[in-house]
This record gives C-alpha cells, sequence and structure tokens, in this order.
C-alpha cells in the first residue's frame, strides 16, 4: 500500500531498461514465465511447450528496443509473440485436441478438493470439448484460448490479432456455439 | 472448462531448462538468427494418423522372410508371397459373406501413443485398450483402460527403465456415453450408420465418396487426392460396420492403388496370422495394414515417420463384429 512507486517498476519501465542492460530482461520473465508457460502448454503440451516458450522470451528479448507502451502493455505482446510461434506448430496443436478428445487424463488426483471437483466435470466433457477445439479454425482457435487460457480481454485480443474490437466478439461466441453444439446437454461452464 | 482441460501448470523442471536457454540466448552479444531447435516431439500416435481409429499396441511384425514354425497345412512353396493385389481381392471376396447381425457394432482395440521424453531421451510407447460399442441409432459408449507403457525400442529400454518405466499418459478405467449421432469416422469424417450404410460398393465410386466426406484440411489428409483416399481406408475397413459389399469395394480399390506394396505373410504379437500390405500415404509416411484375408478384418495399423525410430502409432485390433453384449470397461481378452 504504502511502498513507493519505484520498488516496483511497471513491465514497460522493465523493458525499457533492459535494453540499456539485458539482465532487466530476467524481470519481465519472472513475472511472465507462469502465465506464458501455461497458455503455450495449454495448446501444444508441454513439451513443445518448453522450445515454444523459451522462443516466446527470446523474441521478445530481440525485440525488446521495438516495443512500444502507447500501443499496449507487455503482458499481451509477449502472448502475441507466442501466438504466433504457436502458428508454426499447428499440427501439434491440433494433434493434442485430438488425443485429449480420445484419451481421458487423470488429473492430479490428489489436488485440492475443488480443483478435484472440476477435473471430473472436466473429464466428462472432455472428448466434446476437445473434439470441438480441433475442429475450430485457427483464427477462432486464437481467439477463444487468447480468452480462456491467457485471460486477455475483447481489446488486448483485437490488439495481439490486429483485427477489430468487433471482430473479436463474433468470432468469440461464433466459437463458443460451435464448441456449445458439441457438448453433452444441459452442461455448463464453457 | 477449457482452462481446466488444457491446463498445464508448470513445473520446477521446465522453468529452469526455459531459464537456461533464454540466459544463453539473452547473453550472447548479436544472437544469431536461429530457429527454435526441433524435436521429433509427439504427443501421440493420435494425430499423426489423426484416423480416429489410430494406431496401436506393441505390434512386433515379423516379415515372411523370418523364420518362425512351419504352418501346419502348407508345406514351405507356400511361403512364396501372394501379391498385394491378390490378398486385397481374397479378403475382398471373404468381406461379402461377412454375417452382420447384433445389436451393438463393437471394435475392441489396442493403442498405443508414441511418447519421447526429452529428459531421459528415450521414446516409449503408451498404451490403453479401448472398446467401442455403437448402435445403429448413433447411440454409442466408449470404455478406456491403461495398459501402461512400453520402451519403443529394445534400446529405449535401460532409460525407461532407469526412469521408473513411467505411464506418459495413466487414465483410470473408464466408460463414458459419447454424445452425437454421427459415431462413426473415417479419418475424421464423422457418419451416421445410414451414411455408412449408403457408401458405393464399387470401387470408383467408393474412391469419389470418400474424397468428398473427407475433410479437405484434415492435417494428414495427404497431398493428393489418392493418398487421402488410401490414408483412410484402413479406417473404413477396420472400424466402421460398413455392408460388406462397401467393404470389398473398398478392398478392390485398393488393390488397384499405386503405392500398396505386399509384405508377404506376417505374425503379430498375438501370434495372429495376416497379410501385411504397405500402404505409402504420403511422401515420408508409410502404413503396414495387417489383413486377415480369410476374415477380412483388419489385424492392425501401423504409421512409420521420418525421425521416429520405430512404429509410432499402432493400433491391434482384438475385435470388430456384430455383438448383443452391452457395452462394459473393456478388459484384455
Amino acid at each position: 500500500m504504502t511502498a513507493p512507486p519505484d520498488t516496483a517498476p511497471t513491465d514497460a519501465e522493465l523493458l525499457a531498461a533492459s535494453v540499456q542492460d539485458g539482465d532487466h530482461f530476467t524481470a519481465v520473465y519472472d513475472r511472465y514465465y507462469a502465465d506464458v508457460h501455461r497458455y503455450v502448454a495449454g495448446r501444444l503440451g508441454p513439451q513443445t511447450a518448453e522450445d515454444v516458450v523459451a522462443e516466446t522470451f527470446l523474441t521478445a528479448f530481440r525485440r525488446r528496443d521495438t516495443f512500444d507502451p502507447s500501443r499496449g502493455s507487455v503482458r499481451p505482446w509477449l502472448f502475441g509473440i507466442a501466438t504466433n510461434l504457436i502458428a508454426q506448430h499447428r499440427r501439434t496443436e491440433t494433434r493434442r485436441y485430438k488425443m485429449l478428445a480420445q484419451v481421458v487424463v487423470e488429473r492430479d488426483p490428489a489436488g485440492h478438493e475443488d480443483r478435484v471437483a472440476a477435473s471430473v466435470s472436466a473429464e466428462r466433457l472432455q472428448p466434446s470439448l476437445a473434439r470441438g477445439l480441433a475442429a475450430l479454425s485457427h483464427k477462432d482457435r486464437d481467439v477463444v484460448l487468447l480468452k480462456a487460457l491467457a485471460q486477455l480481454t475483447h481489446e488486448e485480443i483485437a490488439d495481439v490479432l490486429g483485427v477489430p474490437y468487433g471482430t473479436v466478439g463474433s468470432r468469440l461466441s461464433r466459437a463458443r456455439k460451435k464448441l456449445r453444439a458439441g457438448l453433452p446437454a444441459h452442461s455448463e461452464g464453457l | 472448462m477449457i482452462a481446466t482441460m488444457l491446463d498445464e501448470p508448470p513445473t520446477a523442471e521446465s522453468e529452469a531448462a526455459v531459464r537456461r536457454r533464454l540466459l544463453s540466448g539473452t547473453s550472447e552479444p548479436e544472437p544469431p538468427k536461429r530457429r527454435a531447435q526441433r524435436r521429433p516431439i509427439l504427443w501421440s500416435g493420435f494425430g499423426l494418423a489423426a484416423t480416429a481409429a489410430a494406431v496401436t499396441g506393441a505390434v512386433v511384425l515379423s516379415s515372411g522372410t523370418t523364420p518362425r514354425a512351419p504352418d501346419a497345412g502348407h508345406g514351405p512353396e507356400a511361403v512364396q508371397p501372394m501379391s498385394a493385389k491378390t490378398v486385397l481381392l481374397t479378403a475382398a471376396e471373404h468381406a461379402e459373406t461377412a454375417p452382420a447381425t447384433g445389436q451393438y457394432w463393437h471394435v475392441l482395440r489396442i493403442q498405443s501413443n508414441a511418447f519421447y521424453n526429452e529428459r531421459g531421451d528415450y521414446w516409449m510407447l503408451g498404451q490403453q485398450l479401448i472398446g467401442q460399442w455403437s448402435q445403429r441409432d448413433g447411440r454409442s459408449w466408449t470404455g478406456f483402460r491403461g495398459l501402461g507403457a512400453v520402451p519403443m525400442t529394445p534400446k529405449d529400454a535401460p532409460a525407461f527403465k532407469r526412469a521408473g518405466s513411467p505411464d506418459p499418459a495413466p487414465i483410470s478405467p473408464a466408460l463414458m456415453k459419447d454424445t452425437g449421432t454421427k459415431t462413426f469416422s473415417v479419418c475424421d469424417a464423422a457418419m451416421t450408420f445410414k451414411q455408412v450404410q449408403a457408401l458405393p460398393a464399387t470401387p470408383g465410386a467408393l474412391k469419389n465418396a470418400l474424397k468428398r466426406a473427407i475433410p479437405r484440411k484434415h492435417p494428414t489428409a495427404g497431398g493428393t487426392a489418392d493418398e487421402v483416399v488410401k490414408n483412410c481406408v484402413s479406417d473404413l475397413l477396420s472400424s466402421v460396420p460398413a455392408p460388406p459389399k462397401v467393404r470389398a469395394a473398398a478392398y478392390r480399390m485398393l488393390a488397384t492403388m499405386p503405392g500398396v506394396t505386399s509384405m508377404g505373410q506376417v505374425t503379430d504379437e498375438r501370434g495372429r496370422k495376416g497379410f501385411g500390405l504397405r500402404v505409402r500415404v504420403m511422401p515420408e509416411v508409410t502404413d503396414t495394414v495387417i489383413i486377415d484375408p480369410d476374415s477380412s478384418l483388419v489385424l492392425s495399423t501401423t504409421r512409420t515417420l521420418p525421425n521416429v525410430p520405430g512404429k509410432v502409432q499402432k493400433e491391434l485390433y482384438l475385435q470388430a463384429d456384430w455383438t448383443n453384449s452391452p457395452p462394459s470397461i473393456p478388459s484384455l481378452p
């Protein structure tokens, strides 16, 4: 609350500082590694994710001097880079969803109770949902997953993908409709 | 819901690995332009085949030239391999007389998916027993049972054992009711029972129907229409209750296609004899389809890929017929 502002530099400040001194970039990495990992690994699986996450941060590092804070913040910028790299692995991505559509992976049985409850209902819907994701166009998929996994706002997604704000909304509702259509009746929480 | 399904929490190991790469990458004054390192990573056999009935289970093939016990009924002269065409036409004849009664179309198979462990640098095959029961009205059920993992090749065995013989994708035994009525799928082209029954029964018309049915953007559909059909026809023969005449047409169609060659007689891991066919489905991708010409059934399909040291995708069919036994969690027979 009372911490002086200079103890917590903003992302943009860190990135700017890293242009002079690359070490500052480590702080950006520390802040966003987990988020970027979840997004990339969610789409490509943990094995391919290692490559792609590393490449995402390396790309960000190489382009750090071109980052323009007036055009958005650092977090969505990283997700934009990750999304472009993921596009080179579409087969891996589709493969993952198809695998999930066939195989119910038992998750974290020793986890928190609420997590287990969530997993149980997810397990039930997993095959239909995963099939649905595999069938989406990559444009729709980008929007759905930037929302669901990266939790970007409509506006951020529009910036990241370079499409109009309204397009994000229409792709999202079209994709949700398609995904819902494949789910068993009365399922919720998409 | 999506986030829960796709959740892959970061691990300390992967974080450390990425950090190391980042540090070495960012400490280079002029980072050379280099591509992300490509490794042959497979999530599962599925994808590659993307054949809805993917591939599977620990099939060890021995070719016709491998020494084995002499057949009871045939002298050594019977070793002369039949041509792919002869085998297919024989299978076609028997397909026409196969019975089709029972309440459920039932396919029981062992599916093996290739996994590569980067840390230990070894390949393994995760295996599952998968049973599917489908009714004519489209209702269907799928039952699973995990069968653990095995090293992909003898070379992978030591590292696999050192790692504690892990199961890369453990599943709990389950029986699930499937949704939707388009439950019969040929290369991801979901069909209703009626649509399957309506498939053309002549090779030319069937080929055209398959070309139309299969999604153009199918990731493993192949480069040419013929490749697409070759890639998908094993699904039609192994997993779908196509009428005998359609199965016969499928076999006849395959017999006329280039890129289909005979391996002669082979024996699978379960000791079943069949005829092996190599089906080149894409320039670098070859499927091995073992059929039993006497019953016209597909015994197994396996896929070989460049840069993977084994049969990546294997589907070993234990049963594919009509039955009155209701769906249940499957067990190895």
